[in-house]
């Protein structure tokens, strides 16, 4: 049984007229959309630049007359952004790869490992994304007091080292890789956490790099348990910061764009990176199911 | 071979009470070891929080003074809230927030991404637009959509002005508040649920596809027969990601509209939130979370029992 | 097979990113910008910003600014206990701060053997309760809090704070305004030395006056007929949409309402709560009560109101209306720093008169400074708060009053420097009158708050009538009291 290749490439095949109506009709409705989600993008790049007058005007300012680049200067010097950026830097990389290998590890027992009670355990597993989080996070506070991890790395790390949704998700796509494959692979003479580290790993790229993007981009802009847990300003993440900013500034618009602007640019990389790992690589799917 | 020399050395059973012997017991005990450290780190960072909330539910606590000193009081913020006209419209706004983002979200991100996976080029393109809105901050989403929907100045009606068409008071007038804000989650997610359908579509092998339309199967018939069954496990699982999340919205009503005008949207987390710290009755609002957490849990139990997939596993 | 290779990937991507953001963490340093409202909600619906005139002519290209002076914190003294402040100012009302606090770090600072650091609330004024709560479970809360009357009472009842000597109290009794110290007694202990005072006026435009055919100086309303006459005479419209609004109202802020309808019902003589009752009786169906409701639903009627134009925030600086009720504190942030150029001087300044225009009045709410209950330094705080707040040199008071613009605590109080010489004259003489009220200090503040802006929101944009209004609050403050109190 061979393995399959599907790649972001379509197949090469002559296309008739209605596809062709249907590839145009779809690139215009793919330009409008894409618009419409690019435009406030764009205005927090450019508003940035501009000074405060010129985002309020009326009628409406397009560019700035005069590129402010003090406004980014002023923020990265006078506000904690810089510091925020530093300590996120740190903070949410360690984070995305330790929900990564927990999610699909978790996901690969509760999808191909065969217990009994396993789905009832999947179940209770679920639940927990019930509940809201910011009312778990009060009581977990306490237990973080009581550790004397307030205010330090580690409480911003091992509160996430598993995540249910992580679970939950890696659950669903490995359920779709055949149950064959593993098989062959233990009888094969492969222990079980080999399976895991050799095939499981490997099969899921594609979803655990989603995972990896949503990850990173949650917790890069996590807001409410930062809040609570870090007390003083040279250990805030990059939202923090960036909400200090917000009051700090009230509404000066043009320096709390500028700081929104810095604040995303890594985000913007990392999926970019990511982009071009995901479009070079290959997404094998294993034998058909 | 290889086989027998498996079994005669497979380890007595710890699970053999299980009947399960051998290799499968050696899965079967990986399994509730990762189980187990799973569930070890849900217990300290999950239940045990759970659990006190749920017991403070059932307490007059403000949070302030030490927890011992809670005054139990058994179910009676239960029923006060039973007849808390005010909570009762939270739920309603709730909802009414939950289904029209599902909507737009679902409905906008699984358009897209059947879009994106059949077009020729740019595919990576437009999957990085669609997906930039998800990357920003929330703080900045709102802040942002809250200047640009602002009626005189805000560059929404300007441009609405500009081609003529009528303007709207979006955030400030209690019938448009939550249309807009909604519009914001919306914007902010499509691309989002976007990925997270064409990382499903894209497992979809494609000679299924050839052979459908080999047989003559229209786009529609292709959707029903072939894509939905397959993709259905990865549906069960953003349709319920979708509810859950946007059941216990706050951030972005908290930023853009602080629950008004006149109440228009506030949701649930938001009247927890300030019935917690703002009017110091942080026990009714662990209620309040109970009472959410038994209707996500119910709406999710319905969602898997309709969208169950067939295989198990 | 690459899966070593996603480990790799993460590793080197955030060494890359790491290493190409090198700038060096800046240090601890206030941030010296205009100064944003101290007691606004950070709520970006309420621009405070210097908005210039509409359709400016093209600019020419502005000469980076320089930035002023950021007065970052004195290191500490040896020997010195180091005691946590935190306030909640933005900007240079912060950085003006934290030079009197390096002032008294490097000088008397040293002889009480105290220093003071100086930080600034993180989650600002819409909601600092949930820190407080951590911190307070914590131990990490800071020794001397800066906090507004608002939630003094809550917390104060869950022993949040410690009271001072009977000394301070006397000598806070003996040299500041009576209302002013009332703000800050909770079962009768003096909690603190309150920092300013917020009387409250209601402002005219005079240019608008003009336009409409009248003169400030005799029209300028008593009577809430008249109210309603020259807010209906004040309004324009043209073309179908409302340019100018007669009476601007507040909107979207539950305490300004709040302040305002106390206002005008004290002077009514029908006081909007009694807190001589446990829990405090509000009152909003008596005559005098209504007579205010009425008031607002038949200026609706009129057309007259500002709701639809936005919040009072831009409103009142960029011209869209005339008349508007508000407290000192608006003269500085709305018009002087937001305001569009000229707008003060055009400003007329009266008291607030009952509906048959005879009888006025004024009111006093404050912040205060004070100690927290779990601090362990607590003396050293009053120690420090001496220094800070008694006179002759009146610190805090002066720099509240000149920075910011707010009327002074003390006795002998000063009015801001730039308040046009009517406005003074306005201000004295209501302040000085006999008749004066204060903000309450009750339990659920902040849920009065929220009832009377939701419910004062509906009322102004007409959808509901007053007498819907009258019952839906009535009913919800009641609701409101035995929760907080039961």
């Amino acid at each position: 049984m061979r393995a399959k290749v599907v790649s972001l490439a379509p197949s090469r095949r002559r296309m008739s007229g209605g596809r062709l109506l249907g590839e145009a009709l779809s690139y215009v409705f793919l330009l409008v959309t894409g618009a419409l989600m690019l435009v406030p993008l764009l205005w927090m790049f450019v508003g940035g630049f501009k000074e405060q007058w010129e985002i309020v005007n009326v009628p409406m300012v397009w560019l700035p007359a005069y590129w402010r680049w003090d406004n980014f200067v002023h923020v990265i010097t006078r506000s904690p952004i810089a510091t925020g950026f530093q300590n996120s830097l740190i903070i949410v990389p360690i984070v995305t790869v330790l929900q990564v290998i927990t999610s699909v590890v978790g996901g690969y027992a509760f999808a191909k490992l065969r217990f009994p009670g396993r789905e009832v355990l999947f179940v209770g597993v679920l639940s927990t994304l019930m509940l809201p989080g910011f009312l778990i996070q009060i009581p977990l506070f306490v237990v973080v007091v009581q550790l004397g991890w307030l205010n330090t790395y580690q409480t911003m790390i091992v509160p996430f080292l598993l995540t249910p949704f992580g679970i939950f998700l890696m659950r669903q796509f490995i359920s779709g890789v055949p149950t064959e494959y593993l098989d062959s692979a233990r009888i094969d003479g492969s222990g079980e956490i080999a399976l895991i580290w050799r095939i499981v790993f490997p099969l899921t790229k594609e979803a655990a790099a989603a995972l990896a993007i949503f990850v990173f981009i949650s917790h890069w802009n996590g807001l409410f348990w930062p809040l609570l847990v870090l007390r003083q300003r040279d250990m805030f993440t990059l939202p923090l910061a960036l909400f200090t900013l917000q009051g700090d500034y009230g509404t000066y618009y043009h320096h709390i764009l500028a700081g929104a602007t810095i604040a995303v640019i890594p985000v913007i990389l990392v999926y970019l990176f990511f982009q071009e790992h995901i479009v070079r690589g290959v997404t094998l799917t294993g034998l058909k199911g | 071979m290889a086989d027998e020399t498996r079994t005669i050395r497979a380890r007595r059973g710890l699970l053999a009470p299980l009947g399960l012997y051998g290799v499968a017991a050696r899965e079967a005990a990986l399994g509730y070891a990762i189980t187990g450290l799973v569930y070890l780190f849900l217990l300290g960072f999950v239940f045990a929080p759970m659990l006190l909330a749920f017991y403070v539910s059932l307490t007059r606590w403000d949070a302030l003074a030490p927890l011992s000193e809670a005054k139990f009081v058994g179910l009676q913020n239960y029923t006060d809230l039973a007849t808390d006209n005010r909570f009762h419209w939270s739920i309603v706004h709730d909802f009414e927030w939950s289904v029209k983002a599902y909507i737009g979200q679902i409905g906008l991100g699984l358009l897209l991404a059947i879009i994106v996976t059949n077009i020729t080029r740019m595919r990576a393109l437009a999957r990085f637009i669609a997906f930039s809105p998800f990357i920003l901050p929330i703080v900045a989403t709102a802040i942002i959509f809250t200047i640009m929907m602002d009626p005189t100045w805000g560059p929404f009606n300007q441009t609405l002005r500009l081609l003529g068409l009528p303007t709207s008071r979006w955030l400030l007038d209690p019938v448009s508040a939550m249309n807009s804000a909604v519009l914001m989650i919306i914007w902010k997610y499509a691309g989002y649920y976007m990925v997270l359908f064409m990382t499903a579509l894209l497992a979809v092998p494609q000679e299924y596809y050839d052979a459908a339309h080999i047989d003559g199967a229209g786009p529609i018939q292709t959707f029903l027969k072939i894509t939905w069954p397959l993709i259905r496990p990865a549906f069960l699982f953003i349709s319920v990601i979708n509810v859950i999340g946007n059941l216990q919205v706050f951030d972005s009503v908290f930023i853009m509209t602080g629950g008004g005008p006149s109440r228009a949207t506030e949701v649930v987390v938001l009247l927890m939130y300030n019935t917690a710290f703002t009017n110091f009755r942080y026990s009714v609002a662990n209620a309040m979370a109970v009472i959410l957490f038994f209707i996500i849990l119910a709406l999710t139990v319905f969602q898997m029992r309709v969208l169950k997939s067939d295989h198990a596993g | 097979m690459m899966h070593l290779s996603r480990r790799a990937l993460f590793g080197s991507a955030a060494a890359i990113l790491f290493a190409a953001c090198g700038a060096p963490p800046p240090t601890q340093a206030p941030k010296p910008v205009e100064p944003a409202k101290a007691a606004e909600a950070a709520k970006p619906a309420a621009p405070a910003d210097a908005a210039k005139p509409i359709a400016k002519a093209a600019p020419t290209p502005a000469p980076t600014p320089t930035l002023p002076p950021v007065f970052t914190p004195v290191p500490q003294a040896p020997g010195t206990t180091k005691l946590l402040m935190r306030v909640h100012w933005a900007g240079s009302s912060f950085n003006e701060f934290q030079k009197i606090i390096n002032d008294y770090n490097a000088t008397q600072g040293t002889k009480d053997k105290i220093y003071i650091n100086l930080e600034r609330f993180v989650a600002g004024q819409a909601g600092p309760i949930a820190t407080f709560i951590a911190d307070f479970q914590a131990g990490t809360q800071e020794d001397i809090y800066h906090l507004g009357q608002n939630n003094l009472a809550d917390l104060a009842a869950r022993n949040f704070f410690s009271a001072p000597t009977m000394e301070v109290q006397n000598y806070i009794k003996q040299n500041f305004l009576d209302p002013a110290v009332r703000t800050g007694t909770w079962e009768g202990k003096i909690m603190g030395y309150p920092t300013e005072n917020q009387p409250h006026m209601l402002f005219g435009n005079t240019k608008m006056f003009q336009a409409a055919g009248l003169d400030a100086n005799k029209d300028m309303p008593k009577k809430w007929d008249d109210i309603r006459r020259v807010a209906k005479a004040t309004t324009k419209v043209e073309g179908g949409t409302k340019t100018q609004a007669g009476f601007i109202v507040h909107y979207q802020n539950g305490e300004r309402i709040t302040v305002q309808r106390l206002m005008f019902q004290f002077v009514n003589g029908a006081p909007l709560v009694d807190l001589s009752k446990t829990p405090p009786v509000w009152d909003v169906k008596s005559d005098g009560a209504r007579a205010w409701t009425e008031l607002m639903a038949n200026m609706y009627a009129d057309n007259s109101l500002s709701a639809d134009l936005g919040p009072d925030t831009i409103t009142w600086p960029q011209r869209k209306g005339n008349l508007i009720s508000h407290d000192a504190f608006a003269v500085w942030f709305r018009l002087v720093t937001a305001g569009q150029p000229g707008i003060l001087e055009e400003q007329f300044t009266a008291p607030l008169y009952s509906a048959d225009g005879t009888k006025t009045g004024n009111m006093a709410r404050n912040y205060h400074f004070l100690v927290s209950s779990k601090s362990k330094e607590k003396d050293l705080s009053w120690l420090h708060l001496k220094w800070m707040n008694e006179g002759p040199e009146f610190r805090m008071q002066n720099f509240q009053t000149h920075v910011f613009g707010f009327v002074a605590s003390v006795k002998n109080y000063e009015l801001p420097k730039f308040f046009p010489a009517q406005m003074k004259t306005a201000f004295q003489e209501s302040i000085s009158g006999p008749n004066q009220t204060i903000m309450p200090v009750a339990k659920g503040m902040n849920e009065v708050f929220n009832i009377f802006r939701d419910n004062h929101d509906a009322l102004v944009l007409g959808k509901v009538t007053a007498a819907e209004y009258t019952a839906k609050v009535d009913e919800e403050l009641k609701r409101a009291m035995s929760q907080a109190y039961g």
